[in-house]
C-alpha cells in the first residue's frame, strides 16, 4: 500500500465537505476524488432542480425532505433562501400563510411585504402570472428525491473526509511478485 | 411577471409521461459520486462505475417486473374478483 496523504481524523475537511461537496477532499489533497464527488453530488442536485424547478427545495412545505436536502450544504440553503424570499408571498386572505403562487395571481411587494394579487383577464392574456411553475405529482417527488439522494451521498462524502481512507494504487503483477 | 416561457431551474419540466426514465441520469450521478469515495483504486474507477450503474438499473428493472407479475397475474389468480 502506498499512501502519502493523511488518514487522520480531520474535522476541518469534514466541515468543508458539509459546506460544499468535494471541498473536504480538496483540503485532503485529493483533487481527483474531489472532482468526482462534486460531479456526483452536484449532478444529482442540479438534475433535481432542473426537473422540479426551484419548488423542489422548500423548507416550509416539505420540511422532512428539506432535512435530507440540507446535507448538500450551501447550495441547498441558498436555493431555499431564494425560493422563500423571491418566489413566495403572503396569501391575501390569510396573512399568516406564505405560499407559492397560483395561476391567475402575481407577486407584488407592498410596504416591504410580498403578497399575491389576482390578475385581470387582460393581464393573464398578456402572459402574466406567478414567478414559477411548481412541480406536481411524481415529477415533484422525483426532483425532491434526487436532491435528497445528493444530500445522502454528501453524508458519505462527509464521513470519508472526516475519517479518510488511505489512498491505494493498483499493484502490477511484477510488484506483487507474480511471475 | 411573465411566465409563458419555461425557465430552467425555476419551473418544473412536464415529464409526466417519461417519469420512469428519470432513474437513468440519477443512477449515473449516484454511481459517479459514490464510487468517487468508495473506489479504492482510481484506475478501476470507470469499470466500477459502469458495473454499479448496471447493477442498480438491472435490480430496479427486475423489481418492476416482479411487481407487474405480482399485481397483474399472481394476485388475480389467487384472489379472483367476482364477475
Amino acid at each position: 500500500m502506498s499512501s502519502s496523504q493523511s488518514t487522520d481524523f480531520n474535522p476541518l475537511a469534514g466541515l468543508a465537505a458539509l459546506v460544499f461537496p468535494g471541498a473536504g477532499h480538496l483540503l485532503l489533497g485529493r483533487p481527483k476524488r474531489a472532482a468526482l464527488v462534486c460531479t456526483g453530488v452536484m449532478g444529482l442536485f442540479l438534475f433535481g432542480l432542473l426537473i422540479g424547478g426551484v419548488d423542489a427545495i422548500d423548507q416550509r412545505n416539505d420540511k422532512i425532505w428539506f432535512y435530507g436536502q440540507a446535507l448538500v450544504g450551501v447550495p441547498t440553503l441558498a436555493v431555499n433562501y431564494i425560493h422563500q424570499n423571491h418566489f413566495k408571498a403572503t396569501d391575501p386572505a390569510n396573512p399568516n400563510l406564505i405560499r407559492s403562487g397560483l395561476p391567475g395571481e402575481h407577486r407584488v411587494v407592498q410596504n416591504g411585504q410580498a403578497v399575491w394579487l389576482p390578475l385581470t383577464d387582460e393581464q393573464i392574456a398578456d402572459g402574466m402570472g406567478p414567478p414559477n411553475v411548481p412541480g406536481l405529482g411524481r415529477i415533484n417527488e422525483i426532483a425532491m428525491l434526487s436532491i435528497v439522494l445528493a444530500g445522502m451521498l454528501n453524508l458519505i462524502v462527509f464521513l470519508d473526509a472526516l475519517m479518510p481512507t488511505p489512498e491505494r494504487s493498483v499493484r502490477t503483477p511484477k510488484e506483487r511478485g507474480d511471475a | 411577471m411573465m411566465t409563458l416561457a419555461y425557465t430552467p431551474f425555476i419551473d418544473a419540466l412536464p415529464l409526466h409521461d417519461i417519469w420512469y426514465l428519470l432513474i437513468v441520469p440519477m443512477t449515473i450521478f449516484l454511481a459517479i459520486g459514490y464510487k468517487g469515495v468508495r473506489c479504492t483504486h482510481l484506475k478501476r474507477y470507470p469499470r466500477e462505475v459502469s458495473i454499479f450503474i448496471v447493477q442498480i438499473l438491472g435490480i430496479m428493472a427486475l423489481l418492476a417486473l416482479s411487481f407487474i407479475v405480482l399485481v397483474d397475474f399472481l394476485i388475480p389468480m389467487l384472489a379472483p374478483m367476482p364477475a
